[in-house]
């Protein structure tokens, strides 16, 4: 067998190689070297350095180990010194030729390369390791699929029909709204709409593509001045969304947050009742801080599977499924009170009037949204506390508490810069009626802050901020200038007039109106193109009938929130997915608190319309 | 590679392809306008015609513009002049536009004449101070435009209301001032033709340097009651020398050793130091040009839309410490400057 013939039967039978990326395969032929030994030589000491791995391509080897009175046979097909693969200083064993050997001599830094980012590969290779010396390959167990991967799995063609969709929709566009809407800039700029709903409906692309893709398509056509489109990125929101998002990021990152989880279950009473109320607290205090759901329900689905850990509840009973109630409750309830929850909220702020924006910030989006809020508090008061039959009894395990928060240690700098830039913050934005400066400009600063002292760092930076998100804010804002700049929103309006209508007789009946037009768009639209779609609808109309737009914007926000299926809300599933068990608590209560809570949040809205009649806002 | 993602895949490449397509289809459709300005946006009055440009275009998106400086007002050599006239030419056979809009008159001379009776481009003028025929345009199919002219009949009732305290209208004398320029020359053709009547234009001087500006300056307050500027961009400190002197310091020199009182033919002469002047609009230009072009878009041949000329002028005003300006003059010259943000509230200062 010839130097090539060997290399090719490597590369063609083994496990490890066939796994790598071409690249990476193509890379290993040219450090690859092919060595061929005589019967009885040596290869290599347990004090040899380790360097080189070995496959056999022909013949046979011998390892001898220290312990073992046979030496164990490596045959054609198979590896040995696998030590240098892994890194080791020296091998473990002593290698013989038995019979005449073609070896491929494989060096550590061509392993490493293969094993880059390629962590199937590196389990095979260790896999060989371990079936040399005991004779047994380990079966890898397979991925748990995400609670996304099995709802997707399940709609096989929903990607080809949201591809037919985003092709044929627009063209329907073109061809028949021609005698409704004549100018030709207005009609593309819909089809184009139209496509990036398409997108955002059938979920075909991650949601940030069709931002980009309306942001590409204006600029390509010159449908509006790219300073319209682009301003987004200029805006005063799309800056304070950056800041929250990089103090969020430093929050996450920084372990502040399982610390503060073990201070607190330090401390607790032991009884579920403090443990609801402290996970409720603890999800109310993520909302405003990390402005994803989903983000939010990671985190809160890892923190209940530990609390249930430490309380010694049972997986799966009351207990358990009460505190995931409160938990999530905590987490996602408060989505639309808090500005800086939501990446849609900040969406809809960019909509509003300048002076809405203005008066909308921080506090002022929170003051107007106390009433729902703390009806929602109220209900959900109410309701677990006669949730679910008898209380377990718990007993949370203090002494391994303390041992963990030995082996955190002491606070870090990074946490404690992440809690002072928090509190900064948090103290900056309640207390700016006095020193008069923006959120966007204390947001700023902490960013300052926060990147100066190295608390994020230029990686993390890099890394942990969510900018997908963030274009697509930025792309969004923009687009809506557009829509505003073509007269579309003119165009929109004349087709709705209709629901003026419910507005001039009772604001009551164009809720309800509006609860059902969300309650069925929701039904097929994925939130976030739900609530734009909608806020965009009727947030003119509002301006017309003299009820302030952040009204109408902050109801379907709040109600867009209601789900009654799982893939309503995929949040839901991330929570599922991250309490580790897929049985750790009863999913059918769940889902029925969850339906109690959604009538909350109709019953919030209606409680909270005399509030803001009195604020002048209806 | 299941069914669905080999058909998603595919559908994902014919959406990519197909708007890809369409972009490019879209944008070689468009027809595309040339603006193009003798002098660069350094300059008001070239701001201002665009301002009227764009006031006409609005939010029109179906066509794409291009604009083109030639800054002929910094480099008036004649050399230069037809190396950027060339340059253009070489970049409408690359651009290929439907629409050329030419401003003043420099763009006129290099650039559009050579375009008259072109089948493919329509040449739009505007901010002509000459004749058409000094650049072909009489009898064409494909040109018309918006001619420049000093409102003269609005400058003739300027000086009466300046000096008719003094004198009868039939007295008054007033002489023309301005550097040699050949926009200055075309004007002066024009003043010259004009029927001052009752008022009495009894000299027009052309200088090229400061030196003999200041000594033309001195000569016109014996013999005239008013000295009319209309432009003085082009003057040399010495002669011989290359670069010009900033319009402002010859303005304000101006302003400050006359003893009669200075009225500008443009915009500018006002906004350069002087007290008054009553100049052509330059939003006019703009906008009527490009109404035209809009009107050639959407299938009017040029030789359809007739010639215009100047039909609006503005009055530009600062504020004169002794008063006198604003006492001699209607209110309403006051009232129509300060309208149109024309009032400067303070003086130059001179040094």
């Amino acid at each position: 067998m010839n130097d090539s013939q060997a290399l090719r039967f490597y590369m063609s039978t083994d496990d490890v190689v066939a796994k790598a990326t071409p690249e990476a395969r193509a890379r290993l032929l040219s450090h690859a070297e092919v060595v061929t030994l005589d019967a009885d030589l040596l290869v290599f000491e347990p004090s040899t350095d380790a360097s080189y791995s070995y496959y056999v391509v022909q013949g046979s080897v011998y390892l001898y180990t220290r312990d073992r009175q046979l030496p164990v046979l490596v045959t054609k097909g198979h590896y040995f010194g696998q030590e240098a693969g892994v890194n080791a200083v020296t091998y473990a064993t002593r290698a013989v030729v038995k019979e005449p050997v073609t070896l491929i001599k494989i060096p550590n830094n061509a392993m490493e390369g293969m094993f880059r980012d390629n962590m199937l590969c590196e389990n095979l290779f260790v896999n060989s390791l371990f079936k040399t010396y005991f004779g047994k390959e380990l079966m890898p167990r397979p991925r748990r699929m995400t609670y996304e991967e099995r709802a997707r799995a399940a709609l096989p063609f929903s990607e080809v029909l949201g591809w037919l969709y985003t092709i044929i929709v627009p063209l329907c566009i073109m061809v028949f709204l021609e005698s409704a809407l004549p100018d030709k800039s207005s009609r593309i700029f819909l089809a184009l709409l139209s496509i990036a709903l398409c997108m955002w409906v059938f979920e075909t692309v991650s949601a940030y593509i069709p931002g980009i893709f309306l942001i590409v398509s204006v600029l390509a056509l010159g449908i509006a001045p790219s300073k319209l489109i682009l301003g987004g990125f200029a805006s005063e929101t799309f800056i304070t969304a950056l800041s929250i998002y990089g103090l969020g990021s430093v929050i996450l990152h920084s372990g502040i947050i399982y610390r503060s989880f073990l201070s607190i279950l330090k401390y607790i009473p032991e009884n579920q009742f403090w443990l609801n109320i402290t996970a409720f607290v603890m999800g109310v205090f993520l909302t405003p801080t990390v402005p994803a759901a989903v983000h939010r329900a990671s985190i809160m689905g890892s923190i209940v599977s530990d609390f249930v850990f430490h309380a010694k509840l049972k997986p799966g009973g009351h207990g358990a499924t009460r505190l995931a109630i409160s938990a999530y409750s905590g987490t996602m309830l408060f989505s639309a009170i808090f500005l800086s929850s939501s990446l849609h909220n900040f969406i809809i702020l960019g909509l509003l009037w300048a002076q809405d924006q203005e008066r909308f910030q921080w506090l002022g989006w929170l003051q107007a949204a106390a009433v729902p809020g703390l009806v929602m508090t109220f209900f959900f008061g109410l309701c677990i506390l006669f949730w679910g039959g008898v209380s377990e009894k718990i007993s949370i395990n203090r002494d391994r508490i303390q041992e963990q928060a030995v082996l955190l240690g002491k606070k870090s700098i990074r946490e404690q810069m992440a809690l002072i830039c928090y509190l900064m913050f948090t103290v900056g934005v309640m207390t700016s009626s006095f020193h008069r400066l923006s959120p966007m400009s204390i947001g700023l600063m902490v960013l300052f802050a926060l990147t100066s002292f190295n608390v994020l760092s230029r990686e993390h930076f890099q890394k942990t901020i969510d900018w997908p998100s963030l274009i697509l804010l930025g792309g969004l804002i923009g687009v809506m200038a557009v829509v505003d700049y073509l007269g579309i929103g003119v165009f929109l309006l004349n087709h709705i007039e209709w629901a003026g209508q419910y507005l001039k007789q009772d604001f009551r009946i164009f809720a309800f109106v509006l609860l059902i037009l969300v309650l069925v768009v929701r039904l097929i639209v994925p939130y976030g193109p739900a609530v734009i779609i909608l806020a965009t609808l009727f947030m003119p109309i509002a301006q017309q009938y003299e009820v302030n737009s952040w009204v109408v914007s902050f109801i379907i926000l709040f109600w867009g929130k209601m789900w009654f299926f799982p893939r309503q809300y995929p949040p839901y599933g991330t929570f599922i997915d991250n309490c580790g068990a897929d049985d750790l608590f009863d999913k059918e209560s769940f889902m029925r608190f969850n339906l109690l809570m959604n009538v909350a949040r109709v019953i919030a809205v209606f409680v909270a319309i005399p509030y803001w009649k009195s604020m002048g806002l209806v | 590679m299941n069914v669905s993602s080999r058909g998603s895949i595919m559908l994902k490449f014919l959406f990519v392809m197909s708007v890809i397509f369409y972009f490019v289809f879209f944008n070689t459709q468009k027809p595309r306008v040339l603006i193009l300005h003798s002098y660069a946006n350094d300059y008001t009055w070239v701001t201002n015609v665009n301002d009227g440009l764009a006031r006409a275009f609005g939010n029109r998106t179906d066509f794409s513009t291009h604009w083109q400086y030639m800054n002929t007002k910094n480099h008036p050599t004649v050399s230069y002049k037809q190396k950027m006239g060339v340059l253009v030419r070489r970049l409408i056979s690359r651009l290929q536009p439907s629409i050329i809009i030419a401003i003043d008159d420099d763009a006129q001379e290099f650039v559009a004449k050579f375009y008259v009776d072109d089948p493919k481009i329509t040449v739009i003028f505007g901010g002509v101070n000459g004749e058409l025929n000094d650049y072909g345009y009489i009898n064409t199919r494909n040109v018309t435009g918006i001619l420049e002219r000093v409102p003269f009949a609005a400058v003739r009732d300027t000086f009466i209301y300046l000096v008719g305290s003094k004198k009868k209208s039939e007295e008054i004398k007033f002489i023309n001032l301005g550097d040699n320029s050949s926009t200055v020359r075309l004007d002066e053709k024009q003043l010259l033709d004009f029927n001052w009547s009752p008022v009495n234009l009894i000299d027009s001087v052309l200088v090229e340097d400061f030196q003999a500006w200041k000594s033309a300056v001195k000569e016109i307050e014996k013999r005239a009651d008013v000295l009319f500027i209309t432009n003085y961009r082009q003057l040399v400190r010495k002669k011989g020398e290359e670069r010009f002197i900033p319009p402002r310091e010859v303005m304000e020199w101006t302003v400050k050793n006359s003893k009669i009182p200075v009225v500008g033919g443009n915009g500018f002469v006002t906004e350069d130091g002087a007290y008054i002047s009553v100049g052509a609009s330059p939003y006019e230009q703009g906008n009527v040009a490009g109404e035209m072009a809009l009107k050639v878009l959407a299938g009017t041949p040029a030789y359809k839309i007739p010639i215009q000329t100047t039909e609006q002028f503005l009055v530009y005003m600062r504020k004169d410490m002794t008063g006198n300006t604003e006492k001699k003059l209607p209110l309403i010259y006051e009232a129509f400057a300060r309208g149109i943000g024309k009032f400067y509230g303070r003086a130059v200062e001179i040094k």
